[in-house]
């Protein structure tokens, strides 16, 4: 959510059942402008707010140019001073953050432990479960076996951006993992919080069809005189794009290109295709706020004022994922 | 409710349709009227007609005038008698040579073009806003103001009378109003600020709306107190919900009622009654037209009457009055399905009413009472509303019953474990009115007496406002609602003990994350001010606390509101500041337990896995007679064995056994 839309978009917000304390309001305000000049950003946006068993965090994130690909992220606690997210970590947190189902502490230098020799039986009961959750969404795809399950891999583990080199890399760490049953497995909150707000970032982040424009040259801009999507819109998935490259799709699936394609403004991927099928959940609301509910992250909404087209992104929650998505819909 | 009343509001009614047609301002009336009426089921609809023109018969012929408003009610722009005159149109323009034949052909092409014409974008949509909705609105907001008119004239005249001092009629619209007077509406206009302070307020639109609604309710002088629950979400629609306290009259009506069709029936048929009751109070769904007294009171009569005719009710009281060993019997006797009774209109997970709605300008819906049986199923399932309250419920473990009843038993789990209040700012009801006199006369043993007597709270006068660096502590927050036992009931039955420490011993640990965890039943209330149990004591899953107390401006804590939210029920929360405290809901209706989901579901895998998967079935098919007999009587011991626990107070423990009994019979 755009820092300059922010007090357009309470009302939707309250709608929508994320809650800021409105005597909060100027002061995330006053403070996101003065981040954004200081770090000489194009603009600054509030991203959402984890909800942890003491203090919350805010997160905010930035961009100069690209405002795609070079984001950069903050979270605070007091609302005043934002800190640097943390940007580099290992696949072994990646994997631990997935594990964790726990509310986070509300301390950036909290350490969670996972004891991995008491998880072990757990462990290995609980993955395959996962994996055949995955599995039967993915069936549609109507490909050999072998596919499903490359598809798979790189499905589970590519929700991460820095997992780069896909399979390889986490075989070596499950066998480390394998290979001493007895580690204690510690990450830090700050890591976590990283981890999972990018993972949320990754699957749930949309802007409508429209909004960004790619220049003949490759950059990406946002289209000056967009109006918002109006009601003959909104009710197809196809007008909702994911602002990172796809991770919660089938990967070989054929992208059906549609009839009105414009290269300029669908060179991101719909929602259409996304796992599992409905996990988005639209709605239109006292005739004025528009809002799309993410299931599988709840707590993640994208809200639009259809008067005025004023939409954005926002997440309030407490960063967890729900596996039971496929259960409940 | 006298019949007095209902005649007043009927002539009330026909006045204004009458009027409706004669004005030549009847568009705005008719529109007005509309947004009662059209909204209505066919069923209601046809309700409606009966009871006025039955009533008509009495006094004087068919009213013209109400025939031709009836045939004006618009539903969407169309109404019949404009469709009656297009159809007589194109049918002179046409001329067919049989026009009879092809009647309904006619009307099906004209009902087509209509509809075009609401897909018509520009038709519905100016500059991209849903202007039927802004319409629909808009009405409400003139029938109230029409209402408030129609009362201060009212209010003028009875003035005027009593000074004049005749009093005869006048007594009881004065007595009318002083009841209006009493009923405690939220104002929400106040507590909306609130809300706003703790960010989960409600939009101004949605509260003016849902407050106009409320007011409306109160002047059907049915209830005690109304106030906004909160809201829902769900995959396709919204539901809001109100929450409404019967007021004493109406329940004692209700249960009168009741008792009055038991007891005719109780003759006739007494064992069916133990299979059949738990659903003879819940036949009344009612739908609620907040505007209209007499449409509801009407659907009443018929109710009642249909209860009559049907004459296999029975209720609460019938059952209570039998010894523990009979009921336990006849329990028994309908072994397979051994649900506990309702609680009574009033009592319990049943204190309040609830209505819901997926729009605010549209008709709100009275969800039946919560069954029991209802509340430990919605336990084990975990799913998403889609916002019809009749779609049906595909879960594993089978829930029985529409969303509706999902519905109102998620409703009253949340309300029973996260309505809060700061502790010492409601004490418990000491001298309860006339309920104790109706259950008197009801001859029903002390335990319902009891039970009602604990649970009306009122205000505390001499309370002191808690400081706010206290408030952020839970121990200084009270649950206001009794907790709901495993059983799915909160008033102590008969053999409570039995059924609870059995299914503890089951499994214990589901069922000490289960539900409310509100107090454990070893733990004594400290005190009076601990109501029903004080919030220290709630875990969630994770075995931390599981409420949350913020200072929602940390920059100015002294006049800072404080808000309490439920780290169980996410999106439940209080909010309290100085004296002023209340709570609402808003959110998807499920709990946050992932990990109690897995286990249920791992338990029954086990269960039925043996009988089926076990290579020894598939291999040895053929017995002889011995073995097969032999097998039999050994089933037959195991059965004995089994039966030693009375199965109707162990539903896990039974199904084990009727499995193994399956499993030596077919091996």
């Amino acid at each position: 959510m755009d820092v300059k839309v922010f007090h357009c978009l309470i009302d939707a917000l309250k709608v929508s059942g994320c809650c800021i304390y409105e005597d909060s309001i100027p002061i995330l305000y006053n403070s996101l402008i003065k981040l954004q000049s200081e770090n000489h950003f194009n603009s600054v946006y509030l991203w959402g707010r984890i909800e942890t068993s003491s203090i919350d965090y805010y997160i905010a994130y930035g961009h100069q140019k690209d405002l795609i690909e070079n984001r950069i992220f903050f979270y605070t606690q007091n609302m005043l001073e934002w800190d640097l997210m943390p940007t580099d970590w290992s696949t072994l947190e990646t994997d631990m953050v997935r594990k964790l189902k726990t509310k986070l502490y509300g301390n950036p230098r909290y350490v969670e432990t996972i004891d991995n020799s008491n998880k072990k039986s757990q462990e290995t009961t609980e993955y395959p479960i996962a994996s055949n959750v995955v599995l039967k969404f993915d069936d549609f795809g109507e490909d050999g076996e072998e596919d499903n399950m490359n598809n798979l891999e790189s499905l589970t583990y590519n929700d991460i951006v820095s997992v780069t080199a896909e399979n390889d890399e986490i075989m070596e760490t499950e066998s480390a993992i394998n290979g001493s049953p007895n580690l204690k497995l510690l990450i830090k909150e700050e890591d976590r919080l990283a981890i999972t707000v990018q993972m949320i970032d990754n699957e749930s982040h949309i802007v409508p069809r429209g909004f960004l424009y790619k220049l003949p040259d490759g950059n990406i801009t946002k289209a000056p005189y967009f109006k918002g999507l109006d009601h003959s819109e909104i009710g197809n998935e196809n007008n909702f794009l994911h602002l990172n490259q796809q991770y919660c799709q089938p990967k070989d699936l054929k992208h059906e290109v549609r009839s009105d394609y414009n290269a300029s403004i669908d060179f991101l991927q719909s929602i259409v295709n996304d796992i599992p099928k409905g996990c988005w959940a639209s709605r239109l609301y006292s005739n004025r706020y528009f809002i799309i509910h993410n299931l599988l992250w709840p707590g993640s909404v994208y809200v639009q004022d259809m008067n005025t087209g004023i939409h954005g992104f926002f997440y309030n929650g407490y960063g967890l994922k729900n596996l039971d998505l496929p259960f409940m819909i | 409710m006298s019949d007095t009343e209902i005649e007043i509001s009927i002539s009330d009614a026909k006045n204004i349709s009458s009027k409706e047609t004669k004005d030549s301002v009847q568009t705005i009336k008719k529109i007005s009227d509309r947004s009662k009426v059209s909204s209505q089921s066919a069923q209601f609809k046809s309700l409606f007609t009966c009871g006025v023109t039955r009533f008509k018969e009495l006094r004087y012929d068919i009213d013209i005038n109400y025939a031709i408003g009836l045939l004006k009610k618009e539903d969407g722009n169309i109404n019949v008698y404009n469709h009656l005159q297009d159809i007589i149109d194109k049918i002179l323009l046409e001329r067919p040579k049989n026009p009879l034949e092809n009647f309904e052909k006619y009307s099906m092409m004209l009902k087509r073009a209509y509809i075009y014409k609401e897909v018509n974008f520009e038709r519905v949509f100016v500059d991209n806003i849903d202007r039927n909705y802004c319409f629909k609105s808009l009405q409400m907001f003139k029938c109230a103001l029409k209402k408030q008119l129609e009362q201060h004239k009212q209010y003028k005249n009875s003035k005027k009378n009593n000074i004049k001092s005749e009093i005869d009629q006048n007594e009881e619209k004065k007595n009318m109003n002083s009841i209006n007077a009493t009923v405690q509406v939220q104002n929400l206009c106040e507590v909306n600020y609130m809300f706003n302070k703790v960010g989960f307020g409600l939009p101004m639109d949605e509260a003016s709306l849902i407050y106009l609604t409320m007011n409306e309710m109160a002047q059907l002088n049915k209830f005690e107190s109304i106030r906004f629950w909160g809201k829902i979400f769900g995959i396709k629609k919204m539901y809001y919900v109100i929450e409404c306290k019967w007021s004493d009259a109406e329940l004692e009506r209700k249960l009168l009622t009741v008792n009055r069709v038991s007891h005719n029936s109780k003759s006739s048929n007494q064992i069916d009654n133990d299979v059949t009751h738990g659903h003879s109070l819940q036949k009344e769904t009612k739908l609620i037209d907040t505007h209209n007294a007499l449409e509801t009171e009407n659907e009443f009569e018929s109710y009642l009457d249909g209860e009559m005719a049907e004459n296999s009710i029975n209720d609460y009281d019938s059952w209570i009055s039998l010894n523990d060993s009979d009921s336990c019997k006849t329990i028994l006797r309908s072994s397979s399905k051994t649900l506990l009774p309702p609680e009574l209109f009033g009592e319990g997970a049943n204190k309040n009413a609830y209505f819901v709605t997926n729009k605010l300008n549209t008709r709100w819906i009275e969800l039946e009472s919560v069954k029991p049986h209802h509340i430990v199923e919605a336990r084990k399932i975990k799913r998403y509303f889609t916002g019809k309250l009749n779609n049906p419920i595909n879960s594993f473990p089978k829930f029985n019953g529409s969303e509706n009843d999902y519905l109102r038993a998620q409703i009253a789990r949340i309300s029973s474990s996260t309505q809060i209040c700061p502790r010492g700012y409601f004490i418990i009801d000491e001298n309860n009115k006339s309920w104790s006199g109706i259950s008197d006369k009801r001859s029903t043993n002390s335990l319902i007496t009891i039970q009602k007597k604990n649970d009306n709270l009122i205000f505390n006068k001499n309370t002191k406002p808690i400081s706010n660096n206290n408030l952020m502590n839970v121990n200084y927050w009270v649950h206001k609602n009794p907790q709901i036992d495993i059983n799915g009931v909160t008033y102590e039955l008969g053999f409570p003990n039995l059924s609870d420490s059995k299914k503890n011993e089951e499994n214990p640990e589901e069922f000490e994350v289960e539900e409310d965890l509100s107090y454990d039943e070893h733990h004594e209330i400290n005190s009076k001010d601990d109501l029903f149990g004080n919030l220290g004591n709630d875990i969630s899953v994770d075995n931390t606390s599981a409420w949350k107390g913020v200072l929602c401006s940390p920059f100015n804590p002294r006049y800072s509101h404080t808000i309490m939210k439920s780290h169980v029920w996410p999106g439940a929360f209080a909010v309290a500041y100085n004296l002023q405290t209340d709570y609402m809901y808003i959110g998807w209706g499920q709990k946050h337990d992932s990990n109690i989901l897995n286990t249920i579901l791992m338990d029954e895998i086990k269960i039925e896995n043996p009988t089926k998967d076990d290579t020894f079935t598939v291999e040895c098919q053929e017995f002889t007679k011995k073995q097969k007999m032999e097998n039999e009587k050994l089933g037959l011991r195991k059965n004995k064995n089994k039966n030693i626990f009375p199965p109707q107070f162990n539903r896990t423990a039974y199904k084990g056994g009727e499995k193994i009994i399956t499993y030596y019979n077919y091996e």
